[in-house]
Order: C-alpha cells, then structure tokens, then sequence
C-alpha cells in the first residue's frame, strides 16, 4: 500500500476524532477522541517516515516521543476528571460553567 | 498482494471502531472500542515495519491508556447518563469541522500523490528497526529522553496529587492524616468478644 492509503486513514480517523471532541458531552469522551486524534497524527508520521525517508529509525522515535506526550495528557486529563467529578457530581461538560460570567 | 489486503481490513476495523467510540453512548463500551481501534492501528504500524512502535503501541496505548480509560468510566460514570442524549448541539458544526478538516487532509494528500509516486517505496529491508531506535534515544537523542522523563515524572506527580482532591484540605501540602490506630482496650476489644463466642459455642 502507498502512502496515500495510510494518509486517508489518517484523515478519516482525525476528522472522526474532530467530531468526537466538540459533539459529545461527556467528558471522558471528549478524551477518548483526542486520543483518536493523536493517533491519527502518529499514523501520519509513521507512514510519511516509512514510504518517503531513507532512515525509518529517525521518525519512529518522533512517534515514540509522541506516544510518550499523549500517554502523559491522557494520566493528567483523567486526574482532572476525576476531580472535576468529585466537585460538581457530574462528567458532562455543559455543566462546568463556573467560570461562565 | 497480502498487505493490501490486511491494510483495507486493519484500517476498516480501526475506523469502524473510532466511529463506535464517538456514536456509541454507553461509555464502557466507548472504551473497550477504543482499545480495539489503537489495536487496529498498532497492526498499520506492524504493516508498515514499524516493530518497535507495535510493541509500543500496545503496551502504552491498550494496556494502559485504554485501561486507564476503562477504570475512570467505572470510577465516574452513573447509569442515569446512559439515558441521555451523549451530543451536544453542536453536532452540525461538528460534522462541518470534520469534513472541513478530512478535506484539507485528503488535499494535502492528493498534492503529495503525484510527488510520492515518483519516490521508490521503500523495501521491507532486514527489518527490525529496534536497534536503530536504541542507538538514537540513546546517542544523539539523549537530551530529548531525559526531558521525556522529567515530564512523565511531572505528570506522574501531578496526576496522583489532581486525583486525590484538593478540596478537602486547606492547605494541599499538608500530609494525608493517618487513620486512626485501633486501642487495644477500646471498641475493637468488645468487638471482638462477641464474634469469637459463637464460634466456640
């Protein structure tokens, strides 16, 4: 398979994670497809650095590092959710308007 | 012939479960799917020589994350949500974004189309890129590993101290009071007595 087809399922699975973050109410959710986006973007970098760079050990420690930052996000999104949780009951974000003038 | 073959129906599982996770409104289920997706994407890393980052892959992504996920669903989650509409009504505007965002994606990709067919696609080669990746995280790299840790170790702390609420204290550095310890001559003695007879009558 060329590079195209990685790319397209990057594509579509970075849109799937654009529509998931805005459109879903719940918070935990909301994370989940922010993982979905950053591993369209691991995809994306993996297949570019396979199919078009002469090294594929350069650009899969980009992807590890990568990993390594999502990985560290997920840990502190979740900590906050279970905080934000324990104040106001609740893991729909409509409902954290303390900050709304 | 049987890479394209295991491209089109890794990436179809993976995309079918993305779908699940953002549709589907019982969030366990939204994690369990997400588990399978980064499954299925851990496969295009193992389909395109990517070893090292398969194994990755699954141990960061599915073992951890996707369970991490699992348990704050348990932890957080109630079953009077499951009777509510999971979208906002932002869905339109959602939809619109996404297209807008997998249209200019799919541009960048039909630009880079022409370019890339010329390009020879690279060989399997020997394989494994472990090695590789070994030397570079610990050669040149160095630097970039050790600030990974620091942010993990950060993160770490962070987490466990974000998780453990700050609310019920005043001061968030103060220690955690222990529990109290048991009198040998309080309650706990009188609590005892009555359990034990039975058993010896």
């Amino acid at each position: 398979m060329d590079l195209a087809g990685y790319l397209i399922v990057s594509a579509i699975l970075f849109a799937i994670g654009v529509f998931g973050a805005i459109a879903r109410r719940n918070l935990i959710s909301v994370l989940m497809s922010i993982e979905l986006m950053f591993n369209a973007s691991n995809l994306n970098l993996v297949a570019a650095n396979r199919l078009l760079h002469p090294d594929p050990a350069l650009g899969q420690m980009l992807a590890i590092f990568s990993i390594t930052i999502a990985a560290a996000e997920a840990v502190v999104g979740l900590a906050l959710v279970l905080a934000i949780y324990r104040k106001f009951d609740t893991v729909f974000v409509e409902k954290f308007n303390l900050l709304k003038g | 012939m049987l890479t394209t073959v295991l491209f089109f129906v890794l990436s179809g599982f993976a995309l079918a479960a993305a779908l699940g996770v953002v549709l589907v409104r019982n969030t366990v289920y939204a994690a369990l799917l997400l588990g399978g997706c980064l499954s299925m994407v851990g496969g295009l890393y193992a389909l395109m020589g990517a070893d090292f980052l398969f194994a990755a892959q699954i141990l960061i992504y599915v073992g951890a994350i996707a369970i991490l996920f699992l348990f704050v669903v348990l932890l957080a989650g109630r079953r009077a949500e499951l009777s509510e509409i999971p979208f906002n009504d932002l869905v339109l505007p959602a939809s619109a974004a996404a297209v807008v965002a997998a249209m200019l994606l799919a541009g960048i990709v039909l630009q880079i189309n022409g370019i890339s067919s010329d390009l020879p696609v690279k060989p399997a080669g020997n394989g494994l890129t472990t090695a590789g990746i070994g030397q570079l995280l610990l050669g040149p790299h160095a630097l970039g590993m050790e600030i990974l840790g620091i942010v993990l170790l950060v993160a770490l702390v962070g987490a466990s101290l974000l998780a453990r609420g700050l609310g019920e204290s005043e001061d968030p550095m103060a220690p955690v009071p222990a529990p109290a310890m048991p009198e040998a001559n309080g309650d706990l003695a009188h609590g005892i007595v009555p359990a034990k007879e039975p058993q010896q009558v």
